[in-house]
């Protein structure tokens, strides 16, 4: 893969990596920060993606990991309870109930939820993508449309 | 529950985030990574000046390669080329709008390379009577944020009506030819202080509207592709030695020795010393490596000039071309072929 191909890939996977990285870091700030990490470090390490078909697998596995080091260098510097106030309380947008209600779920069950109902990734992906085995994904997949059922009640016609 | 649009329900990727994307991307070389400074929010802010984001401050990946159609039609460019240049950051959407004293000015998209650069504003009278015709002009000022000016040629004005019926609202394009081709990053301020009403001639006529519209572009400028000739053709039947041509998707420059230009000269019978053009050296088309030619419609030279008996000439290519595939340059009304190694 080229440069050329790269940045078309990247292009295309945009927002697919900015609604992972909302959904780990909430700010938009250190969204920014961790795509653009992740992008120089797949750039960096390009040469070790074996079969290009998977490269936004790959790409968002690294964006994760680029998220959970950002998450881990703020509670370094500041209380865990100031850093989870200051997720939760950004940027005051219009957001859609559904989303904030996603962004309510535990990190645990957010991720599965988002990378296979958000972004559209099979569950064999995104068992390599958050290194967990299929029983567990499933399980959390399950456990998430069970608790955002709840959060919606009344919002929203829910179907399962 | 899958059938659920529920990426629909997440946020659009903000401007700021988007920027990012762009600049880091452009900030990787072949072979290396270089880490460029990510601008943080404030300074973003001033960027997008008191801008209102058209779309609500977001722009997804797949809409960066929708071409507003003027554009579109100004460079000659299908779908996946308009997707092309915008993955290179030749082309790029904008989205700045600005609103005072009863007139909205939006910027709407820029294409720039190292030769040349065009801006594309709508500029909206609120008052739907106000018909804003072609001849109207707006006040203006340019100012290169401490850089020197990089254009030798920079012209303004409201599109044709026949490209645009007249009404409230009309087209506004800026295009300049840069007087030393180069590659740096053009950081350009635009700032708008007056709808004029149309006036005699060439004169600008007295203000309508008076207030302060100010945009910043960043744009960044993508080094041409550039092949090493040294080889002599046959141009109108004389020899002339064309030492190197530098291509990009929109624009061409050509490099020659000063002494076949001489010949082609003289047959000519004109004078380039009193700017006489040189026809048989105009770029009149490039042929691609499947044998396919595509011919310029309206021949646009931006600079020609010698020195050191290195003859030079750039010009703005009327078709957006796919650089990787063309196998020659066309010049002259033979359409004599410049092939390249």
């Amino acid at each position: 893969m080229n440069k050329k191909q790269f940045t078309t890939q990247v292009l295309e996977a945009e927002k697919s990596l900015y609604h992972i990285a909302k959904s780990i870091l909430g700010d938009d700030e250190d969204c920014a920060d961790a795509m653009q990490n992740a992008i120089l470090h797949a750039f960096e390490k390009l040469h070790t993606l074996r079969n290009e078909r998977y490269f936004k697998t790959w790409l968002t596995r690294i964006l994760i990991n680029e998220c959970n080091h950002i998450i881990r260098s703020r509670k370094e510097q500041i209380p865990y309870e100031d850093y989870y106030e200051s997720r939760t309380s950004v940027e005051q947008e219009n957001y859609s109930p559904v989303y904030e209600a996603v962004r309510e779920l535990e990190d645990n069950y957010r991720m599965p939820f988002v990378l296979f109902y958000v972004e559209g990734f099979s569950i064999k992906e995104i068992c390599q993508i958050l290194e967990l085995s299929q029983g567990t994904v499933k399980t959390r997949l399950y456990r998430s449309r069970k608790l955002l059922k709840e959060k919606l009640a009344g919002v929203y016609e829910y179907e399962e | 529950m899958k059938n659920r649009n529920w990426n629909y329900e997440f946020p659009e990727v903000p401007e700021h985030v988007h920027q990012t994307v762009l600049s880091t991307l452009a900030g990787l070389e072949d072979g290396k990574v270089k880490r460029v400074k990510r601008m943080k929010k404030g300074k973003i802010a001033i960027l997008i000046a008191a801008a209102v984001a058209v779309l609500g401050t977001t722009v997804s990946a797949a809409e960066i390669f929708k071409w507003n159609k003027r554009a579109a039609e100004v460079f000659v460019a299908d779908e996946a080329q308009q997707k092309e240049l915008v993955t290179e950051q030749i082309a790029r959407e904008e989205y700045q709008t600005i609103s005072d004293a009863g007139l909205t000015i939006r910027a709407i998209q820029t294409i720039q390379d190292n030769n040349c650069f065009y801006a594309l504003f709508e500029i909206t009278a609120e008052d739907e009577g106000m018909q804003i015709t072609e001849n109207h002009s707006m006040g203006v000022l340019f100012d290169y944020q401490g850089d020197e000016n990089p254009f030798c040629v920079l012209e303004w004005g409201f599109v044709g009506e026949r490209q645009q019926t007249v009404s409230n609202s009309r087209y506004f394009e800026i295009t300049g030819t840069k007087a030393e081709p180069g590659q740096e990053d053009l950081n350009m301020k635009i700032q708008f202080s007056s709808l004029n009403a149309p006036g005699a001639k060439a004169v600008d006529g007295e203000p309508v509207l008076e207030g302060n519209w100010e945009f910043l572009l960043n744009l960044h400028t993508t080094a041409p592709v550039r092949y090493e000739i040294n080889k002599e053709y046959q141009i109108a039947d004389c020899a002339v030695m064309v030492k190197a041509v530098e291509l990009t998707p929109i624009s061409v420059k050509l490099v020659c020795d000063m002494e076949g230009v001489r010949l082609l000269e003289k047959q000519e019978g004109v004078n380039l010393d009193q700017a006489d053009q040189l026809s048989s050296l105009f770029i009149n088309g490039i042929k691609y490596q499947d044998g396919t030619v595509v011919e310029e419609e309206g021949y646009q030279e931006l600079q020609v000039g010698w020195e050191d008996d290195m003859y030079t000439k750039t010009a703005r290519l009327t078709n957006v071309i796919d650089v990787e595939k063309v196998s020659a340059l066309l010049v002259g009304e033979n359409m004599d072929e410049i092939v390249f190694p």
